[in-house]
């Protein structure tokens, strides 16, 4: 008799046959597809705004910026009346005591001929000034000229105002950087009996939230170790470099806004025993983030500089990569690689304080020490960032300068 | 509990045409996706691994995987859909069987010599796989493997970190057991 001879006809007798599916399957299978695509929606939309909220901030910076008129000055012949377009600075001319800024007697194309009369810029007792207004040479060294106009500006009055401030021209720097992270290993254990125990998912997840998670991480393997015997569970975390490229746009004086991407990897390793069976993951996750920073200028020479920056980041998950050895009574039985995506994103705030220093008229090095702490959520993956939450890192960078 | 396949909505349409239909990301064709392998896989899972609870598991977790990776699938034909969605079935239950330590591969079945084949058409397909699912795990994973995934012996023996000449053992003991299950259902079932 041939190893195969009625066998054969089982697969074809049983082609069709069906079993009716474990009650509540669907609302379980349900469970694990919904919120997947929900998160990974919530992360698009979260991009979006963020993208949109940076666009609106620097639309409305472009729109709404102060816009110095050239103070148009014209003289009425004869009459030795100046009115001003510019509505808060008066000129006064000498032996001319009154002005009338609303009755703007105008003759176009006049030039303005003042000889030896230097703008005088009222204070807070601007009408007895407009009779006892000091001689030119009085007031000439002591006080600030607006850039771009003769007049004088008096410190502390509302003419240091932006209305009157010439706008800076928007900045914008480009940098490209790569961050390393100090105590870049965590490491935790975890031991348990007959509990599913996924590799990288924390204990204390709701069954319905460990088992699409479990299905996530494609650590189905781990995830049965617990049922019948008691296992143990060591994990390391690794934070690997991060690379950026980031775009800061310089608004008022020192103040800015920076952006850009931050690629990040995160290695896990598992070690999962369970009697004379164990498991070997490695599991590397790829998170793309987006910075939202605000930076300050804080000192500024023609080599060095030092910038300080804050804000939040959001992260999300682009790839993963999980690679596990199985050993069945302590021998190897082989290898498995999951590339299924295990979505997760991460909020965090970030500091840092650069130090730069110019290598010519378009560039600088940079380096960055700073602090970041990504803030605990709902999710049930364990990584670097939820096992070391908080840390300090070095940042070395160039940034192009336009 | 049992039951051939019957008319599940989606059941009409062609295999391309349901792939197209979930791959949509509509919430009626990820249900016809389902509705048209859940009752199947239920059985293939089943074949494997007999506790319900552990089935539901096991088929949560394939189906998700399923749905994740509907848009990496590669058509190629009738047939290849289904082929797919088995093949991780099969893979989740033996990781499940794996690793959950229930293969032990001893040879306590009686050594039942086979005289002749069993008349299979005098068998309902449900009446089988309740003797398949009957017999002890070790037993019934070579079997499954050897005559539903048609893998040799070599190749269960690298799945299942067992050696060449146990999985063939394993798959004699098997066979014969079920040979002899099904002539003696035939046999009272004929009086």
């Amino acid at each position: 008799m041939s190893n195969k001879d009625w066998t054969d006809k089982l697969p074809g007798l049983l082609e069709g046959y069906t079993e009716a599916e474990p009650e509540g399957l669907w609302d379980a299978v349900q469970a694990g597809v919904a919120p997947k695509k929900r998160r990974i929606a919530a992360a698009w939309w979260w991009t979006a705004g963020g993208i949109l909220a940076a666009a609106a901030a620097i639309a409305l910076f472009v729109l709404l910026r102060p816009v110095t008129p050239e103070p148009s000055v014209t003289v009425v012949p004869g009459n030795a009346l100046a009115v001003v377009d510019e509505p808060v600075v008066d000129v006064v001319i000498p032996d001319t005591p009154v002005v009338i800024p609303d009755t703007p007697a105008v003759i176009p194309d006049t030039p303005v001929v003042i000889p030896d009369t230097p703008a005088v810029i009222p204070g807070p007792d601007r009408e007895s000034h407009t009779k006892d207004t000091p001689a030119k040479d009085e007031m000439a060294d002591e006080e600030p000229v607006i850039p771009g106009t003769s007049s004088p500006l008096i410190p502390g009055s509302d003419l240091e105002s932006p209305a009157t401030r010439k706008p800076l021209p928007i900045k914008v720097q480009i940098s490209l950087s790569t961050t390393g992270y100090m105590g870049q290993l965590a490491q935790s254990s975890s031991a348990s009996v007959g509990l599913p125990t996924t590799p990288g998912m924390r204990l204390s997840a709701a069954p319905a939230t460990k088992s699409t998670a479990g299905i996530g991480n494609g650590s189905t393997i781990l995830m049965m170790l617990g049922r019948n015997k008691a296992s143990t569970t060591d994990a390391t975390h690794k934070q690997s470099a991060r690379f950026a490229l980031g775009v800061r746009i310089g608004l008022y004086g020192p103040w800015g806004v920076e952006s850009g991407i931050v690629s990040s990897t995160l290695t896990s390793e598992f070690t999962s025993r369970a009697g004379s069976n164990s498991d070997f993951t490695t599991r590397t996750i790829r998170y793309l983030g987006i910075p939202m920073y605000a930076s300050y200028n804080l000192y500024q020479t023609k080599r060095i500089g030092i910038m300080l920056n804050a804000g939040p980041m959001y992260e999300f998950s682009r790839k993963t990569n999980t690679v596990k050895q199985i050993f069945i009574d302590n021998k190897w039985t082989g290898e498995t690689t999951d590339k299924t995506l295990y979505d997760d994103s991460k909020w965090s705030m970030n500091l840092g304080a650069a130090l730069q220093l110019r290598t010519g008229k378009h560039g600088a090095l940079y380096v960055q020490p700073g602090f970041s702490y990504h803030f605990p959520d709902n999710s049930t993956l364990e990584t670097f960032y939820t096992a070391h939450p908080a840390a300090f890192s070095i940042t070395l960078g160039y940034n192009f300068l336009f | 509990m049992k039951g051939n396949s019957s008319s599940r909505p989606g059941n009409e349409l062609t295999e391309l045409e349901l792939l197209k239909f979930a791959r949509s990301g509509d919430s009626d064709g990820i249900r016809s996706f389902y509705e048209r392998y859940a009752g199947y896989l239920t059985a293939v899972c089943s074949r494997y691994v007999v506790d319900r609870s552990d089935v539901k598991d096991i088929l949560q977790e394939a189906f998700v995987k399923i749905f994740q990776r509907l848009d990496q699938f590669e058509f190629r034909g009738e047939g290849s859909v289904k082929a797919w969605v088995t093949r991780i079935v099969v893979n989740d239950s033996l990781s499940f069987l794996r690793t959950s330590s229930r293969l032990t591969f001893v040879d306590d079945l009686p050594d039942v010599p086979e005289d002749d084949e069993p008349s299979l058409p005098k068998v309902p397909p449900a009446v089988i796989q309740e003797m398949i699912k009957a017999l002890p795990d070790g037993y019934r994973t070579v079997f499954n493997l050897y005559v539903f995934e048609n893998k040799s012996h070599k190749e269960i023996a690298s799945l299942l970190g067992i050696k060449e000449d146990s999985s063939a053992s394993q798959f004699f003991r098997a066979r014969a057991t079920l040979a002899k299950n099904i002539k003696e259902y035939i046999k009272e079932h004929e009086q």
